[in-house]
């Protein structure tokens, strides 16, 4: 099994430090879940792994080569990012057609016929120029580059931004289907955790330019709960535990807890519900910071 | 087929592409000069005159306005597809090379054939004269890649300073083709000190090539 392995990464932009001495090992064959607020430094990650941008600090290898400037790495990952609808000296006018031919020069295992297909099931136009595509086209643009790419590690960033619920449950099938006949690796990046939490067997949380979790999606949720119930008898259930997000209302609290391990001995005076990845994210991330 | 052929196969197609553009233009010129001289006794001669002329300077300005464009989208694109640095930097050399020459080629041919080759020499002065500026525009798109509107600003200040010092110079009388060497020693001189302040701004594009990155 091949591994795309980030070790000690460290992002710094000027004063500031996006990513911060990160470890990351991606296992080929499954399908990750990156998820982080903005600003988390998800892009950021994603971009040093693929060698699109440079690390201040650390490693970035794929079966042991590094990955920068190397043809053997490079020619085995597709990152398929936002395309931007404005550059720097106006409007981004390269035609849709241009764009994925592009694609299919650099990637030699481009599958012209499933790009094809792809295009028609997202009705694309692809004699339309980029700055014209609404928000959801141009997120059809970055799925069908990525999947017609036909690339061993396969990375998407925000690919559902924008598009419809329908073109939603379409890229979902597309992404399983793939990964059911060819066995390529997907990274995911997104916001849109509740819907493609199903999709991730392995889910990565980046917070603050830390990698918090890296799991087995699961395990991980087979591990969390929420518990609730009246304050002390809450507080008794879960001391000892990892807590996150305690909210009160009156002498009732709930909490989203986090164990080492699956809890099976909850004391029965508190209510214990499994909880959603996204739940789990929100709880995570939100405390000890502003709610936004 | 290896990363470096694909990386070739893009940026020789991108350099025919820019070439048809030119020629493509050259010819709209001709058309409506033929059609704004018709009647004239030389309206062919007068608009293709005025066709080539104009084709010479698309040829000398595509490479440089390309040049500046490029590391903020072009190159950017290459690296997002998994392209590496080398490829850029090679890749855009082969390109401007290619162009100026297909340029060169087309306009002595198309003197030759008219009958006019002592047209040839000022044009390829013009042309090959373009090469020190290619390279200076892709360090200055590089500059603009990173400094953003500032660069642009201080950019527009420097041409600007330049365009008033070339009116100074037209307006006492001068002509550009004054500066110019005469006879086929000179221009092959002419030629190799392009090509060679050419070469020298690589050496800056290449080290700013090596750091960069998809924004």
């Amino acid at each position: 099994m091949a591994t795309l392995s980030g070790k000690n990464i460290v992002k710094k932009y000027g004063k500031d430090t996006v990513l911060k001495n990160v470890n990351i090992d991606i296992e080929t064959g499954k399908i990750y879940g990156l998820i982080g607020r903005n600003g988390a430094g998800k892009t950021t990650l994603l971009s040093i792994l693929t060698a699109q941008n440079p690390a201040t600090e650390g490693e970035i290898t794929l079966d042991g080569q590094p990955v920068w400037e190397n043809e053997a790495s490079l020619s085995r990952i597709c990152y398929s990012r936002e395309i931007s609808p404005v550059t720097m000296f106006g409007p981004n006018t390269l035609k849709v057609k241009d764009y994925l031919k592009l694609g299919k020069t650099f990637y030699k295992n481009w599958d012209q016929e499933y790009a094809d297909e792809l295009i028609k099931m997202f009705n694309l136009d692809v004699k339309k120029r980029v700055h014209k595509l609404s928000k959801g086209m141009l997120s059809a643009v970055t799925i069908i580059l990525a999947l017609a790419s036909k690339a061993e590690i396969t990375i998407l960033d925000e690919p559902v931004a924008g598009l419809d619920v329908i073109a939603r449950e379409q890229f979902y099938k597309l992404v399983i289907e793939e990964y059911a006949s060819t066995g390529r690796t997907f990274i995911i990046s997104t916001h849109i955790i509740e819907e493609a939490a199903s999709l991730f067997e392995k889910v990565i949380m980046i917070d603050d330019g830390q990698i918090v979790i890296e799991e087995n999606t699961d395990d991980l949720l087979a591990r969390a709960y929420r518990v609730s119930g009246e304050d002390v008898q809450v507080d008794e259930a879960v001391s000892g535990l990892k807590v996150y997000h305690p909210e009160s209302v009156g002498r009732n609290k709930a909490v989203t807890v986090l164990a080492d391990s699956p809890v099976d001995n909850f004391s029965d005076s508190v209510q214990v519900e499994p909880i959603s990845l996204q739940n789990l994210f929100y709880a995570m991330c939100v405390d000890g910071r502003k709610e936004a | 087929m290896s990363l470096a052929a694909r990386s070739l196969t893009y940026y020789l197609k991108s350099s025919l592409q820019y070439f048809g553009y030119a020629v493509g233009i050259g010819a709209l010129i001709f058309v409506e000069f033929l059609f704004i001289h018709s009647g004239e006794a030389d309206a062919f001669g007068t608009a293709f005159r005025m066709a080539v002329a104009i084709l010479v300077m698309f040829i000398a300005m595509l490479n440089p306005m390309y040049a500046m464009y490029s590391p903020n989208w072009y190159d950017a694109n290459v690296l997002a597809m998994g392209g590496r640095r080398k490829d850029i930097f090679w890749g855009s050399i082969i390109k401007e090379i290619l162009f100026l020459l297909m340029g060169v080629i087309l306009v002595s041919v198309i003197y030759v054939i008219y009958g006019t080759p002592e047209m040839i020499p000022a044009s390829v002065y013009i042309m090959v004269g373009s090469l020190p500026f290619t390279g200076m525009a892709r360090i200055i798109g590089h500059k603009i890649r990173k400094n953003g509107r500032v660069a642009v600003v201080i950019i527009a200040l420097v041409a600007g300073f330049s365009a008033a010092a070339a009116s100074i110079f037209s307006g006492l009388g001068k002509n550009i083709s004054d500066l110019l060497p005469s006879g086929g020693a000179s221009m092959v001189l002419f030629i190799l000190v392009a090509v060679g302040i050419y070469s020298v701004l690589q050496i800056f594009v290449h080290r700013l090539c090596s750091k960069a990155m998809v924004q």
